[in-house]
């Protein structure tokens, strides 16, 4: 006992170390689905998830995560090995090949600063306060099919559909207050009020870019519309950024988590959640771009104005500066939070064992991003969690979950990744993900089994 | 426990598949495929219709249109044959006067006191330098200087009177009194501006070129002899006459002989080729505001290649034709002679061996029905315009053009694979071109035959039976060249454009006429693939 509890306050001591000095990534820790609903930080990803204990608290340990994942391509879909010897070939025209219309490039950062769970009777109530971050940039196949094989190649003849080109950031501070309720032995119903406050924010609201080749004249026409949004960053030409703004943000928003989780039968039980069901109104340091849609078709040197007209290049000057012209506003927005919604369900094949399965599914940006997860959960007494879980995502089909999550000693610590591979083939992986957590916990809430057994 | 154990395993295995299959990167070792981009793009795009085409070689003519579009070059060529001065010129002329005073009824005094008037009447000849009959003249300017001079020992007054010379309306008349005082001979004299002035020539004897004078001569005694051959001169002096008007018989001679040229210059970048026009014709126009009447005479007129020098000469023209006269003056009256295929024995036959030049002798003769009362203004002038009117209507092969232009390669090659041009026409045009391409360094050594056998750029629109065109015809060639081509540019000095031209179906005889809603549109692409390596 008194080893186990060594181990403990060791583990929190490198916890402490490492992840207060650094900002980490959050993503959608799926372990937290299968083993280990029983551990603290479950409860963000479900608010009728929560520890098995009275209370629980942590202080800038509860939980870190960071996350990256490309849609696009792998490390290796870029470098290809090379039939005749064992050296790398940098092939952007593999890579290029296996992207979809649309990819995504996102980075993903969450820092639980503070966080506190109640359990009364039927009821758990919670509080924290986490600094979220979420980057994603969003790159068309054809935009890299153009750098890559010009507009004579496979895109001769048609559009090079840019569309979506952007960038999206979203990093604001959440205060969240939780609740769940039992309702009779099966039903438990949760929901928590987030309010925040925005810090920077990049919102591509639209983007439209093509350009076409005529295959007979090539002709050029070039198409687009733009609308970008910014606020807190020090985008605008010459103007000074003071980097303590984000200490000073005042851009509002609101935000609502809702769950629930049916036991259908003693071993088989049922879950959904809506988390980040809201908006930041942004209203500082705004900085916005647009331009309303044009289509310019260039046809080469017109001969017949060229003749005749000795300003001519200056015209097409002139006229290349107007398309490309931007205006620019300081109107106050308001933005989405990437809302997902999760559908699962766990079952208990034995004591120890459980498996589950998941439908994720995230709205950001007008786009529908889907996850499916399998996984299977191993649990030793109270205080080992083992989860592993396998899932499809951002078009990869190799995402290997792993989950550890030990408690004991007043303490609950847990390392999770969502790829496994990330970290053992990162170049084969389109995700990488990890985070650990470690809260402590007071009390215990004992379940009906044990209950019934004393 | 048992599945417990069977789970526990079945994730180990998995685990571990999993880890040992996954290869790692060894970036050490990392290589680069070559970058084989490839750029189209738009080089150059026109439209021209039939203006923009003529207009590069015949800025200075007329492109005629009729009520149905259809399309006539027309060559201008102007010419003044004769001005005034050509016609009826007046020079500096003198005349004396030198008489005794018995010639004025003066007898012999051998003293001579009192004062007593004679008269005398003489007649001043006023000639032209051509040698015609002047009639009268309004004079626009000039100077009559009349200068006196006697012997007398008295006192003289000379009054002068032109009575057919009138200086705005009034008879002219000039006094000079020269008052003795002892030495002779006494002298004086008086001018005349003939500005505004105007002078009847036809009351003397000849009734032409004469003006009569009229002295009236007072003689005031000194009280000395008058002998009677004592000289009583007077000189009239005319200098820098001008006229307005003057009318008068200029003769019955040759007036003018002028060759002249039109150039052709539709044809002028051709160096072979032939061409039949339907309905040409040669117009010679004479502006006439002489009050001269005259007769033309054609005594040439032919078409000349001016490669070959070959002349070619027209046959079968009428040979003369009356130039007609204004009967007022300031007025003009015109004279036209049209000759075309009705009136000429081959016309289309000297027109078709893609002519140069249209050259023309003619010549005229005044008064062809002999005397009569001719008038010549100051700015009278004759003038011929001659004028070659080509419908484009026709038909014509074998044109065959020319040109070099220098040309260097300013890329570096070394990254070009190859590079295609596509030259793309969309010709409403009867007319189609082949063009030769040769690509060749500063001797002259091809590089490259950028054409080949593709030589056909531009395809004839066909046309219906009235010659018009009925649609367009597009024509889209590809120019290839390789990276060897590339690299051997490199050394390209001049491009060589070889152009064989004809009308739809010119072989043949396919009649077309040009209107001016035909359209010649190209567009110039251009495609460059691009070889980096990063090895």
């Amino acid at each position: 006992m008194k080893m186990k509890k060594i181990i403990f306050k060791s583990l929190f001591v490198i916890h402490l170390a490492v992840f207060t000095q650094s900002n980490l990534f959050a993503q959608n820790n799926f372990g937290f689905y299968g083993g280990m609903q029983k551990m603290p930080q479950s409860h963000n990803y479900n608010p009728v998830f929560n520890a098995d204990n009275k209370f629980t608290f942590s202080i800038a340990t509860g939980s870190h995560s960071f996350g990256f994942s490309n849609s696009g391509f792998t490390l290796n879909n870029l470098l290809v090995s090379r039939p005749q010897d064992d050296s790398l070939v940098f092939s952007p025209s593999n890579a290029v090949s296996k992207m979809a219309k649309l990819n995504f490039m996102d980075f993903h950062m969450q820092n639980e600063l503070f966080n506190f769970g109640m359990k009364i009777r039927k009821m758990y109530f919670s509080a924290s306060v986490v600094n979220r971050l979420d980057i994603q940039f969003a790159y068309p196949k054809d935009f890299f099919l153009l750098m890559l094989e010009g507009n004579g190649g496979s895109l001769l003849g048609q559009r090079a559909e840019m569309d979506g080109l952007g960038i999206n950031v979203n990093g604001y501070m959440e205060l969240a207050l939780g609740a769940n309720r039992e309702f009779g032995d099966r039903l438990k119903l949760g929901g928590r009020v987030k309010i925040l406050s925005g810090i920077a924010n990049v919102t591509t609201k639209k983007s439209v870019l093509g350009l076409t080749t005529d295959a007979t004249t090539f002709d050029l026409t070039l198409d687009g519309e733009l609308d970008l949004r910014t606020s807190g960053l020090p985008l605008a030409d010459g103007e000074s950024y003071d980097p303590l703004i984000a200490l000073k943000a005042r851009n509002k928003g609101l935000a609502f988590d809702f769950g629930g989780s049916y036991k259908l039968t003693e071993k088989l039980l049922l879950s959904a959640s809506i988390l980040d069901l809201g908006s930041i109104k942004w209203t500082q340091n705004i900085n916005n771009y647009t331009r309303s849609s044009f289509s310019y078709t260039f046809q080469g040197v017109d001969l017949n104005q060229a003749i005749n007209d000795t300003n001519y290049f200056e015209t097409i000057t002139d006229t290349l500066e107007q398309i490309f012209k931007v205006e620019g506003n300081n109107e106050s927005y308001r933005s989405l939070l990437p809302t997902r919604i999760i559908l699962g369900a766990n079952l208990n094949l034995t004591k120890n064992f459980g498996v589950g399965a998941f439908w994720f599914s995230e709205f950001s940006n007008r786009k529908y991003r889907p996850t499916l997860m399998v996984q299977g959960s191993f649990t030793l007494g109270k205080w080992l969690m083992v989860n592993a879980n396998y899932h499809i995502s951002a078009r990869s089909a190799i995402n290997f979950g792993l989950s550890l999550g030990l408690k004991g000693a007043g303490m609950a610590w847990y390392i999770s990744t969502d790829n496994v591979f990330g970290f053992i083939s990162p170049a084969r992986a389109k995700n990488f993900h990890a985070s650990t957590g470690l809260a402590f916990c007071i009390g215990r809430v004992k379940d009906k089994q044990e209950v019934v057994t004393e | 426990m048992k599945t417990n154990h069977r789970i526990l395993l079945t994730l180990t295995i998995m685990i571990g598949i999993g880890m040992v299959a996954c290869k790692k990167v060894d970036l050490s070792k990392i290589s680069s495929e070559a970058w084989n981009p490839s750029l189209a793009v738009p080089l150059a795009i026109g439209e021209f219709g039939v203006y923009d085409i003529l207009a590069k070689t015949d800025t200075s003519d007329l492109i005629v249109i009729d009520g149905q579009g259809a399309l006539a070059l027309v060559y201008h060529s102007e010419k003044v044959l004769l001005n005034a001065s050509d016609v009826a010129t007046i020079p500096d002329q003198n005349a004396n006067f030198n008489q005794s005073a018995a010639s004025y009824g003066i007898p012999p005094f051998p003293s001579y006191n009192g004062t007593q008037t004679f008269n005398y009447s003489d007649v001043l000849s006023v000639n032209s330098s051509g040698g015609g009959e002047l009639y009268d003249v309004d004079f626009k300017s000039g100077v009559m200087t009349i200068n006196t001079s006697t012997t007398m020992l008295h006192s003289v007054k000379y009054v002068l009177t032109f009575p057919d010379l009138t200086e705005n309306g009034t008879v002219v008349t000039r006094t000079i009194d020269l008052v003795y005082s002892g030495t002779v001979p006494q002298t004086g004299s008086a001018t005349i501006n003939l500005n505004n002035g105007f002078a009847d020539l036809t009351n003397g004897p000849n009734g032409y070129n004469e003006l009569n004078v009229n002295v009236s001569l007072q003689v005031t005694g000194s009280g000395a002899p008058i002998s009677g051959i004592e000289s009583v001169d007077f000189n009239v002096n005319l200098q820098n006459l001008d006229f307005d008007l003057v009318h008068g018989y200029f003769g019955g001679g040759s007036l003018f002989n002028v060759l002249d040229t039109v150039d052709i210059k539709l044809f002028n970048n051709f160096t072979s080729g032939t061409v039949q026009f339907t309905n040409p014709s040669i117009e010679f126009k004479f502006v006439n505001s002489f009050g001269l009447p005259a007769q033309l005479g054609i005594n040439s007129i032919k078409t000349k290649e001016t490669n070959s020098g070959t002349e070619y000469p027209l046959t079968g023209y009428p040979s003369t034709l009356p130039i007609n006269a204004p009967t007022t003056p300031g007025q003009s009256a015109n004279s036209t002679l049209t000759l075309n295929t009705s009136n000429t024995s081959n016309l289309n036959t000297v027109l078709t061996p893609t002519p140069k030049k249209l050259i023309y002798n003619v010549s005229g003769a005044a008064n062809p029905a002999g005397p009569a009362i001719n008038f010549v203004k100051d700015d009278s002038e004759l003038r011929l315009e001659g004028t070659l009117n080509l419908p484009l209507e026709g038909f014509g092969s074998g044109f065959m053009f020319s040109d070099t232009v220098d040309a260097t390669v300013d890329f570096d090659p070394e990254f070009v694979e190859s590079v295609l041009l596509r030259l793309n026409t969309v010709n409403g045009f009867p007319v189609e071109a082949n063009v030769k391409v040769l690509l060749v360094d500063q001797n002259y050594v091809l590089l490259k035959d950028l054409t080949g056998s593709n030589q056909q750029i531009i395809a004839a629109a066909p046309v219906n039976s009235a010659g018009k065109a009925t649609t367009t015809v597009q024509k889209i060639n590809d120019y290839q060249l390789t990276g060897a081509d590339i690299l051997a540019l490199k050394d390209m000095k001049y491009i060589i454009f070889e152009v064989t031209s004809q009308t739809f179906e010119g072989n043949l005889s396919t009649i077309v006429k040009m209107y001016d809603d035909y359209k010649f549109k190209v567009r110039v692409g251009m495609q460059v693939k691009a070889t980096v390596n990063f090895n």
